[in-house]
This record gives structure tokens, sequence and C-alpha cells, in this order.
């Protein structure tokens, strides 16, 4: 069905940014347009800038784009819709709604017939012609294979030389033809040979190849001979010998797409995040975000461009005419001397070291310091050695101290150079088997990934920063020498990514800057406002991070805790130095970190346990109490000494027979309770008003819940505290059995349950629930964000919460949600 | 990974091995029962995408193996699959697709054309974390899994199947409404807290009027006037319930290795996995940026990777 009307702009509200899966990258002419969400982002190529944003759906997310062969005209389809737009590119870009049509089933693929009508492909492999003129059905055609499709493509002149290529669920790829039968059979070719779900099909432009990737991790080509004579696609197709030519292994993991360029050269992408270029004399791979899958991928003949879209939210464009080049530069067969360098660093008869540390890289040694940043009294420098570590040190100017900061794992074992670079800032380089790396740190991205040989072999390096190369010369196998040109500008971030996994939780430091960490076991800060400003990514637990709380210590200086799976728990510091910031671990602890320096080794009975949530409570100026919701059952405290960064556990509570979700921290009559919800649908008040400075120091040290009440049927997986009038007090529970609750309780000397409602407006568990005065917000994994008013009456002892109004979001699996209300 | 870290993870994983179950989701549909009792009365069963066979392994004990050898005679188990299974007492084995008409004959000749108390389904795809995909290929197969039990389903019979909680779910459900008395969303505590999985526990089923069994149904279509007022709120009427007892083990929560007493043992799976689509580039694509290009079965060219010449 046809619809007219362009999707309408909501007076409430209003999609400030978006960071999620770019599902389609399409280049036109000299721009990209980058589907993310239901959101349409259209960049200029040269200028590299955006330079246009349009939601294209009301609840769907974009998938493809395809244009006429004029390029005036654009279908973009998304699930179940598809959009048409007027399209005029000869000055700037500009789209014109002209309609959308919503159809019955997932739209696969679409192809512009000619410019009053287009095809849509269903995932049931069903073919349905539409005019655009008269927004109708014109004619429709079902496979006869009938079975679900994970991928398609087409070509075609006219309604009966449409030929369709579609990749199935049983492996196949059939070649069909909608409107047309040869031996009462639409269908003209089965090529089999893939071993897993079809999830891309390329076919290049003179119709001489076809290249398919699949669940089973191969590319396969396939050979198009052309029949010796025929009149139009339908004859050349129908009569033309398709034959397995080879089948290319290169990903380590699921390859959602490949194209074939004219040149017959493969690029392909997939799950393993790596963007691999095969041409006839060499297979280059490179990767656009660390421990991200790379979602979409499009290429132009225009400037050699690759623009690809990763799960993380980045864009990146990399042009294949800068990938690195090789030379021989001299045949040394006959002499066998390796260059050695040396380096004198100063002359040290005055001084002394002021603090070794030894081993701090291994054994192996450390290969490379650099000094980032100058601030008032210290400065921060940062080292790499063969260990594969990343360590930045502090170093205090005025008291001569150094402390050990933080600590990043790279992605190379034997990293041996820190150097400047001008449009990445700094890099690190190193081998990785034969391979050299070039590392951004601060980007935490791969910029090269070289076959050198490895770093046993005599080799040099040089970093030129006026053409924006890196150097790199080494003897090879067969005794030449060779150098090797990196280019540093061909690869490039239109838009940054985000974390690559889920975001388990997120805590806001101040009114711009927040820290969200990740099930990809990152901590990131970033700023938020109108843009998303990236600050600083922590590599440093070693599982899932679940959980984050800050904690102001004074102006601009903050306490973040981490916890995670693995029984983790990290303390950072955070200082905001005008646009700076600075982070350092203040402490590290693993429950099960036995003396044993393998931290992945669990003591023999213990279950894997992960501490779920965390809350902080300061007890005395310069000390808090961490309190954490373990999974094995129990709530942990562990007791944080600011000025000496001491951090130890103080005890354990009974286990409650059920994994303890959430928790928070609230007061009631001016004593502090924590909450915490566990697994079964109970909340548990713990009284902690009683926990001081005094009854640390004693030994008998016990905590129990005060109260506990049972509110859902199962998970309770969000939860606020409001605090109203003549002692009541007002708890918002989101839980996995789709209820949204508000419960009433009324502390006069016992904390009493006094009524409850619940409405249930959400159809999957509700994860994020923020109450104020009057009204609740929460979000759900079904994707809507709900607004409620609540009332309740103090006489009658009766709370109402009716629904207002709902904003759904192309996020999916939402974990959680801040809200904040403004005068 | 070691041995033991998928045990000390995941206690449904461990128990399932030590009680002989080929998957964790046994013990799903063992609390669905715990709270529906699906299994009373039940003679004629079938089980839709039934590979490993956990599923038809509880069928098997609780209608078959659990019953007097007179009984047994009238009971009928029939599981389908794609794929192979190995073996069950009491299961017949049916190796097709539900999407076919030929199948649902065949099932329907397995009980001398009588129509079956109950079809389970807990079939899912491989999920490729698009979400919307995700949650869309799976609807399709509840959908396939419904079109099915239209040729097989007694009136008044009952259907089980997986769902995925997502943004369409309500749509689905709504469809699922048309050909059942009631239709409830299920979650046993076997089920992770953090898994968007649940089961639709469909009960009395009937054709709608005018309703004729097909396979090539559908439309589980969006309304659209939903989709032009987003921003209206409308509530759910599916009723959710949580099964299995309270006392059963929390599938979120973490256990020591020996509990109640008993002493772990390392356990290797009831059933080990079938052959993945990958098992072949595994054995070729060993570390990061290598490449292998085979151009006939059995002829292999391996290259090198980024060993640049310039010609």
């Amino acid at each position: 069905m046809f619809h007219n009307l362009e999707m309408g702009k909501s007076n409430i509200f209003k999609s400030v940014s978006l960071t999620n899966t770019v599902t389609c990258v399409k280049f036109i002419d000299n721009f990209l347009l980058a589907g993310i969400g239901n959101i349409l982002l259209i960049y200029d190529i040269e200028s590299r800038q955006l330079c246009g944003r349009r939601k294209i759906f009301d609840r769907s997310t974009i998938h493809g784009i395809q244009f006429d062969s004029r390029e005036t005209l654009a279908l973009i389809h998304g699930e179940t819709n598809v959009a048409v737009y007027k399209m005029n590119i000869q000055i700037g870009f500009h789209l014109q709604f002209d309609c959308v049509l919503i159809t019955t089933d997932w739209v696969c693929h679409v192809l512009w017939v000619n410019p009053n009508s287009f095809l849509t492909l269903s995932a049931h492999n069903k073919a349905t012609l539409w005019s655009c003129d008269h927004k109708i059905e014109v004619n429709s055609s079902q496979c006869d294979e009938k079975c679900i499709l994970y991928s398609a493509t087409s070509t075609g002149e006219d309604e009966t030389n449409i030929i369709i290529f579609s990749g199935t669920v049983f492996n196949e790829i059939i070649i069909w033809s909608p409107f047309r039968k040869s031996n009462g059979s639409n269908i003209l070719h089965r090529l089999q040979k893939h071993e897993g779900v079809v999830f891309s099909i390329s076919v290049n432009k003179c119709h001489s190849f076809i290249i398919s990737s699949s669940d089973d991790r191969s590319i396969i080509i396939w050979n198009v001979e052309p029949p010796a004579e025929f009149q139009n696609i339908y004859d050349y197709w129908n009569h033309a010998k398709i034959s397995f030519n080879y089948a290319l292994y290169s990903h380590k993991a699921r390859i959602w797409k490949s194209i074939v360029m004219e040149s017959g050269n493969i690029l392909s992408a997939g799950e393993d995040g790596q963007i691999c270029l095969k041409t006839p004399s060499l297979t280059y791979q490179w990767e656009e975000s660390r421990g991200s899958q790379v979602r979409s991928l499009d290429y132009t003949e225009k400037n050699n461009l690759v623009a690809s879209g990763c799960t993380t939210g980045s864009i990146g464009l990399c042009s294949l005419n800068t990938i690195p080049k090789s030379e021989i530069l001299a045949d040394y067969a006959s002499s066998n001397h390796y260059p050695k360098y040396l380096v004198v660093l100063s002359n040290t008869d005055t001084y002394k070291p002021l603090k070794v540390f030894s081993k701090i890289h291994s054994f192996a040694g450390v290969t490379a310091i650099w000094t980032h940043k100058k601030f008032e009294d210290f400065i921060i420098i940062s080292s790499v050695g063969r260990d594969g570590t990343h360590r930045y040190w502090k170093v205090c100017t005025e008291s001569e101290t150094m402390i050990d900061i933080r600590l990043e794992i790279l992605p190379t074992k034997w990293p041996f150079l820190i150097v400047n670079s001008n449009i990445h800032g700094v890099l690190i380089c190193g081998f990785k088997e034969s391979n050299l790396i070039v590392y951004n740190p601060t980007e935490q991205t791969i910029l090269a990934n070289v076959f050198c040989g490895g770093g046993h072999r005599a080799w040099g390096l040089t970093i030129d920063n006026s053409c924006n190369s890196i150097y790199f010369v080494c003897s090879s196998s067969n005794n030449q020498l060779e150098r090797k040109e990196i280019s540093l500008n061909g690869q490039h971030m239109l838009l940054n990514g985000f974390h690559s996994m889920i975001i388990n939780s997120m805590a806001e430091v101040n009114d711009d800057i927040m820290v969200t960490v990740s099930e990809d076991t990152t901590v990131r800060l970033t700023r938020f406002n109108d843009k998303i400003h990236h600050l600083l990514t922590i590599r440093s637990h070693i599982s899932s991070v679940r959980s984050v709380i800050c904690l102001p210590v004074k102006p601009n200086v903050y306490i973040i805790v981490t916890v995670g799976a693995r029984a983790q728990l990290k303390i950072w510091s955070l200082n905001i130095i005008d646009e700076d910031i600075y982070c350092e671990k203040s402490a590290s602890h693993l429950l099960y970190s036995i003396q044993n320096k393998k931290l992945w080794r669990l003591p023999p009975n213990e279950g894997d346990m992960r501490f779920m949530d965390v809350c902080v409570q300061y007890i005395a100026p310069k000390l808090i109490i961490i309190f954490i919701a373990c999974s094995d059952g129990t709530i942990r405290l562990y007791r944080y000494d600011i000025s000496n960064k001491t951090l130890n556990l103080l005890l354990q509570s009974l286990n409650y027979n059920c994994c303890m979700l959430k928790m928070l921290k609230i007061q009631i009559n001016n004593n502090d309770y924590i909450l915490s919800t566990s697994a079964k649908g109970l909340v548990f008040f713990w009284n902690i008003s009683e926990l001081n400075y005094e009854r640390l120091e004693q030994t008998s040290l016990d905590i129990k819940p005060v109260y506990q009440y049972n509110l859902h049927q199962s998970g309770i997986n969000c939860c606020d505290w409001l605090e109203l009038e003549n002692k009541y007090y007002l708890l918002a529970t989101g839980g996995d059995d789709q209820n949204l609750k508000l419960s009433v309780f009324q502390c006069i000397v016992n904390v009493i349950f006094k009524c409850d409602v619940s409405v249930f407006v959400h159809s999957s568990q509700v994860t994020g629930v923020k109450v104020f005065n009057k009204f609740v917000v929460s979000a759900s994994v079904d994707q809507n964000i709900i607004f409620c008013s609540w009332s309740f009456d103090m006489k009658n002892k009766s709370l109402k919460l009716s629904p207002l109004t709902s904003y759904f979001t192309t996020v999916p699996d939402i974990h959680g949600l801040i809200a904040q209300q403004i005068e | 990974m070691g041995r033991t870290s998928k045990d000390r993870r995941d206690i449904y994983y461990r128990l399932a091995k030590e009680q002989g179950w080929r998957a964790r989701s046994a013990f799903k549909l063992m609390q669905i029962d715990e709270h529906f009792n699906i299994f009373d009365g039940v003679v004629r069963v079938v089980d839709l995408c039934a590979a490993p066979g956990s599923w038809s392994q509880v069928l098997s004990k609780r209608l078959y193996a659990d019953k007097t050898e007179g009984e047994q005679d009238d009971v009928s188990i029939v599981a389908v699959d794609l794929q192979t299974m190995a073996p069950l007492p009491g299961v017949t084995q049916i190796k097709g697709d539900i999407t076919k008409e030929s199948t649902a004959k065949e099932i329907l000749s397995q009980f001398s054309d009588r129509l079956v108390d109950l079809v389970v389904f807990d079939g899912a795809p491989d999920v490729t974390g698009l979400n919307d995909h995700d949650e869309y290929i799976q609807a399709q197969l509840v959908v396939a899994a419904i079109n099915i039990s239209t040729y097989l389903l007694k009136p008044q019979g009952n259907f089980v199947g997986k769902i995925f909680r997502g943004k369409e779910v309500s749509m689905l459900l709504a469809w699922l409404e048309k050909f059942f008395d009631s239709v409830i969303v299920a979650k046993p505590r076997s089920s992770r807290n953090s898994s968007i999985e649940a089961f639709a526990v469909c009960l009395g089923f009937r054709l709608p009027d005018g309703f004729m069994p097909s396979l090539d149904n559908l439309s589980i279509a969006r309304n659209d006037k939903r989709l032009r007022d987003e921003m209206v709120v409308h509530p759910v009427t599916t009723p959710f319930v949580a099964c299995g007892s309270l006392d059963s083990f929390d599938a979120d929560m973490t256990y020591p290795l020996n509990i109640n007493g008993v002493e772990y043992v390392p356990r290797e799976p009831v059933q080990a996995p079938i052959s993945p689509p990958y098992k072949r580039a595994k054995t070729l694509i060993t570390s990061r940026g290598k490449s292998v290009i085979i151009m006939h079965d059995v002829e292999e060219t391996i290259i090198n990777t980024q060993r640049l010449r310039l010609e």
C-alpha cells in the first residue's frame, strides 16, 4: 500500500543524535549515503563533511538504497517498507519525498525497472512490480523455489527482462526471471556450492562474474560464459553457462558483504571486522574499528574509494590508491650484515634513577617511551614493551614521583616505536607474527597491517610527515631489500564509532560528560552535547563491564567505580582540566586473584561470578564504602580509602538464592539504605545508616536486608526512588515480566508497603525507568520509551498510573535509560 | 576456554549434562509444563525443528518412558527437522522442511491421519546480530510452525513455540490469538533474564471462520493505522507468566561447582554439535590476514596476504 504522507515530525520528541549499527552505505556521484537506524546521513566525499540528515521511516531500519540509471530517483528500503525519493545532485544533494510503500513482507531487494516502475523482492522470494505514477501493484510473481532469502540482487531492462539472483537460507543461489517462464519454470539456474546461508551476491556490470559470500566464511567466484548469440538479458542469462571458478577464504567469521569490481577485483567484509581486497597479485586486509563487525560496504570507481559501516556506528572511507606499496631496493645476496643502531639518550653522570620499575613490561623489556601531555604540575608519559601493553605514567614535576596510571592491551605483542604523525597524532608501530602493524592508540584502530616477514629480520622505519607516509625497509626472504610505503591518509573516518557491543550501564560525570561501560570490555568517557565527542577509551577489564558509578570528590575531580564479569572491580580517578581530561587507575581488584598469575584461573569449586551493579557511600571525608550486587546472590562491601588508594573487602552478605541485578542508594527519613533487586522479582532493603567509621573497625560486622518485598514475577531490571510528602516514598520498578510498577511505602518506624499499581504497556522486558514528580519514563527491549503520569491519593492509599505518550527508537535491545528534568 | 568454564557460568548447562539432556532447553519445556500442564492427556504430539532433540527427549520421557506398556501403545511422538538426530525411544523422526505441504502429510500419516493434541516448536535461526532481521526470521519460523499446525492440530489442541520479544512481538501475538482461545507469553526460569527469548503458550486451537489451512499464509502484516500514530500507547493484552517454581535454580545466578553436597565431575556434552557451516573454513583460516584459494575440491593454492609486489 502506498502512502503520500511523509513521516510526520513530532512536536514532543526530537532526536538529537543517534549512534547505531551502520546498516547501509551507498555511493552516488560525489556523495555517500549511510543508513543508521531509520536515519539517512549524506556525506560530501570531497569535503568529507556531513551535508544532510533525514529521518526516512517511523520504525524501520534502513537496509538498502538503489538509484535509477539516470540518478534522479532513489528507493530506500527497510524491513517491510520502501520510500521513494526524487533526487537532484547537480548542485549539492537534494532529496524530495515522493511516496512510501508499505508491503506485507520483508523487502530483501529493490530495483528500478524504469523511471515509472520498480520491483521489490520479498524475503519469501516473491517479486512484485509497482507503478510509481499510479501508485499501484502492477504484477507479481512467486519464484518456484519458495524459501527464505538472506540476500538478493537483480538486473533488468523491462518487465520481461528482469533477472533476480536470490541467496537462500538453504545455501543456494537461485537465478530466476519473475515474469517469463521457460519449460514451465521461472528458475534459470541453481548454483550450489556454499555450505551455509548466502549473505550477499554481487554481479559485475558486464555480467561475466557472480560472486557470493556465505555463513561458511567463503566467497565463491562463479564464471559466467555468455551464449554465442543473445537478444536480450533474459536470453543471455537463460543460455549462459555458469560454473564454479574458485572459493576464496580470507575471513575468520561470517562474511556479510562482498562486491565484485569492474576489474574483477573483490572486496569483502564481515563479522571479524576485516575488510579484504583481493586482486590477481595480492590480498590486503584492513579494519575500521577494533572489535567491531563490518555490516555495510560499497565501492565507487570514482577515486577508487571504499566505504564501510560498522556495528560501532562508524563510517569509514578508504582510498584503494593508498594501500601499502612495496618495491625492491636492492639485492644483497652476497653480503650479509645487518644494520645496528645506537642511540645516546643523555649524559648521565649526575643523574640517578628516581624510581626503578623492574620488569614492568615483562622480562623482554621496554621498547619505547613517549611524552604525551604536559599539565601544570605533572607530565603524562607512556611506554610500550614486549608484553604487548601500553602503560601510561604520571610524572609529578615537583615531587619527582612517578606513578603507573593505566594500562592498555595492544594488538601487537612486539611494539617497537611510538611516533607522532600529523594527521593521526601518536602512533604505535609493532610486529604481529610476520606483519607490521601501525596502531592509533587514541582512536584504538589499526591503520595498517602489512606483511614484512616479522621483527627478527633486519629492518628500519621512518615516518615522513610531509607526505603522511611511513617508509619501512626490510630484508626479504630471498635476500632482497624491500621498501614498503604505508600511506597514513588513505583511511578516513567520516563518523566515529562507539562501543562495539552492548552498553551495559552509563553514568553522568557532569553536565556533558558521560561514562559508559560495555560488554566489549571497555570503559568510555564521552562528551555529549550536540555532538558526540570521544574523550577516552579504557581497555583494561578482562571481561564484560557490567556497571559504573561516578562520585564527585571536589569540583572537577571524580571517582569512577567500574565492576564486571570475573568479579572484577576497578576504581579510577578522573580530573577534568578545562577541555582536557586526566584519568588514572587508583585501585583494581579481582575477587579470585589467588596467588596465580593467570587471571582467568578460578579456584576449583567457584562458579564464574559476575559483579552486576555497584553503589557507593561516603562514610568519612576520605573513606567510601562500595556496595556490589553479585550474581551469586550476595552483596559485597568494599572499603576504599581515597588518600592512600587502598581497597579491601569488608564483608559479604548471606546468599539470597537468586542473582542480584540492580542496586540503588536511597534515603528514608534521612537514613541511608541500599535497594537491591533480584532475578526472582524481589526487592531487598539494606539499612546502611549504621555503617559508620567506628563500626568498620569492629570485626563482627554483618549486613542483612531489613525488608524484602516480592514485586515482580521475574527479574527486576531497573528501579528508581522518589520521596513524597508525609514520609511516603515511591518506588518505580521495571521487570522482565513486562510490567512497569509503582509502589508506595511509608516509614514511620518501619518501612511498610502501602499500595502499588502496574501498567502493562511494554511488550518486552522493561529495562529502564526514571520517576519524576507526576510522571514516569520507562524504556523496554520493545524499543518504546513510554511516558506515564501517576498520582497518589494519600487518603485512600491508592495509586493511579496512566500512559501518556510513547517514542519509538531504532536502538534495539535497550539496556537502560538516564533522564533529566530541565525546568 | 577451559573445560569447566561453561559449567561455572551456567547451572542449567551443567544440570543438562548431569541429567543426560541434549541441551539445557529441556528444562524450559519441563518448567512450562509445570505451570500449564500441557502434557495432560496428550498422546499424539509433534516436535517441530527438533534437532538436537532435547524437547523430543522430554516428550519421550514424560509421554512414553514414564508410561505403562499398555499406555505406550497409544502414544505417538513425531520429531521433524531438516537434520537427522540421534534416535529416542518412542519418537519417530521425519526429515523434512516444515514449510512444505508434503511434510504435513507425512506427519499426519504417522498418526494414521488422526489430528494431534500438542505441537511444540523450539526452533531459532543462527542470529546475525541485526535484531530487526533476526526477529523477523524468528517470527517467520513461528508462522511456518503455526501454518503446518493448522493441518495437524485437533480442535482445542495446544501449541508451544519460541518467540523473540522484540519490537514487533505484539503483532505476532495478535496473529496467534486468531487461532487459539488464549495465548500467554511464558518465560521459564531456566531462560536467562537478559535473553529476549520467551515462549508463546497457545491453548485451545480453533480455525478462524473461513480459514483454509495453507502454508502460504505469511500475513502478520502491520496495522497501517498503528504505523501513523506511533506516539499513542497501546496497552498490551497478552498475559505474561514466569514459570518454573520459585525454588528452582535461577539461570542468571552463579552457583559453586559442588552443589547440594554433590561433588562436581566435568562431563562432555550429551550431544556433540552438528557440523557447522564454517567447519571447512576453520581449518583453513588459522590466523588473521591469511587467505586461501581453493580452485577445485582437491587442489589447494595457499597465498600469503600482504605480500605486496610492484611489477
